[in-house]
């Protein structure tokens, strides 16, 4: 009995460690990848990062001149026909300009991240 | 130290000396994880440079200042016949994922927003004309 309690705890303890793991490489990682789209202005807390393999996601938070603080978070869920944006549960399809920009911008995530945070290892 | 403890993520050093045998499988798993999205991304959107004005899209440019007035745009609710020439998309699944990113974002260890005075130039209304 004793033994089972240590191994399920030990056990919830490490799964718990990958997943801190997990969720620290992709809070570094948006924090690179909101730097794709260049500098990002003081005052302005932008994250892009890759949620799964078929969703990327943009979330940017700033102040209007009132003080109060502005949250949009994007999704672009990827489909084999083309790529929908998701916002507060409205979507669209991409045009084709937009994908490709999207498109650059993964490609460039991918470079950085990789070269940032898995040199010699992606 | 384990190799599961989290610090190691933020301690890119160390990982770029490790041996490639003990290297985390989280780590492995989340490299196959963005290969997977660059090829996804890649077979939905097949390369069209034409269709890129240069030179936004040069290396040393930012992708940026286009795309992102893009993202800024309110997505407006889709006209009917794009929504049914649209794949099936599970509402339900959606909103776990966005709730999924939601709480990820909630967790990340950013600096509290600064001085307003200096963020008046990317209020969306100031991005979307181009600014």
């Amino acid at each position: 009995m004793l033994q089972k309690l240590i191994t399920t705890v030990l056990g919830d303890r490490t799964e718990q460690r990958k997943a801190d793991l997990y969720r620290n490489l992709i809070r570094r990682e948006a924090q690179i990848g909101g730097t794709v789209f260049g500098p990002v202005p003081a005052g302005v807390r932008r994250e892009f990062f890759c949620l799964d393999e078929h969703t990327w996601v943009w979330h940017e938070e700033w102040q209007d001149p009132t003080g109060q603080t502005n949250v949009r978070t994007t999704r672009y869920d990827v489909r084999p026909t083309g790529v929908l944006k998701s916002q507060n549960g409205m979507y669209q399809s991409l045009s084709d300009q937009e994908a490709q920009r999207l498109r650059k911008a993964v490609h460039l995530y991918y470079e950085r991240v990789t070269k940032q945070m898995y040199p010699g290892i992606a | 130290m384990s190799l599961f403890d989290p610090t190691i993520a933020n301690n890119y050093e160390q990982l770029q000396r490790l041996p490639e045998s003990r290297v985390p499988v989280e780590i492995r798993q989340r490299i196959n994880v963005l290969r997977a999205g660059v090829a996804t991304m890649d077979m939905a959107v097949p390369d069209m440079p034409a269709i890129i004005e240069q030179p936004e899209l040069q290396r040393t440019a930012p992708v940026s200042n286009v795309l992102r007035n893009e993202v800024m745009q309110p997505v407006e609710p889709a006209p009917v016949a794009d929504v049914v020439a649209a794949p099936a998309v599970d509402m339900t699944n959606m909103e776990d994922v966005a709730n999924e990113a939601r709480r990820l974002l909630a967790t990340l260890d950013m600096p509290s927003v600064g001085d307003p005075s200096s963020i008046a130039a990317v209020t969306p209304e100031r991005t979307l004309a181009g600014v």
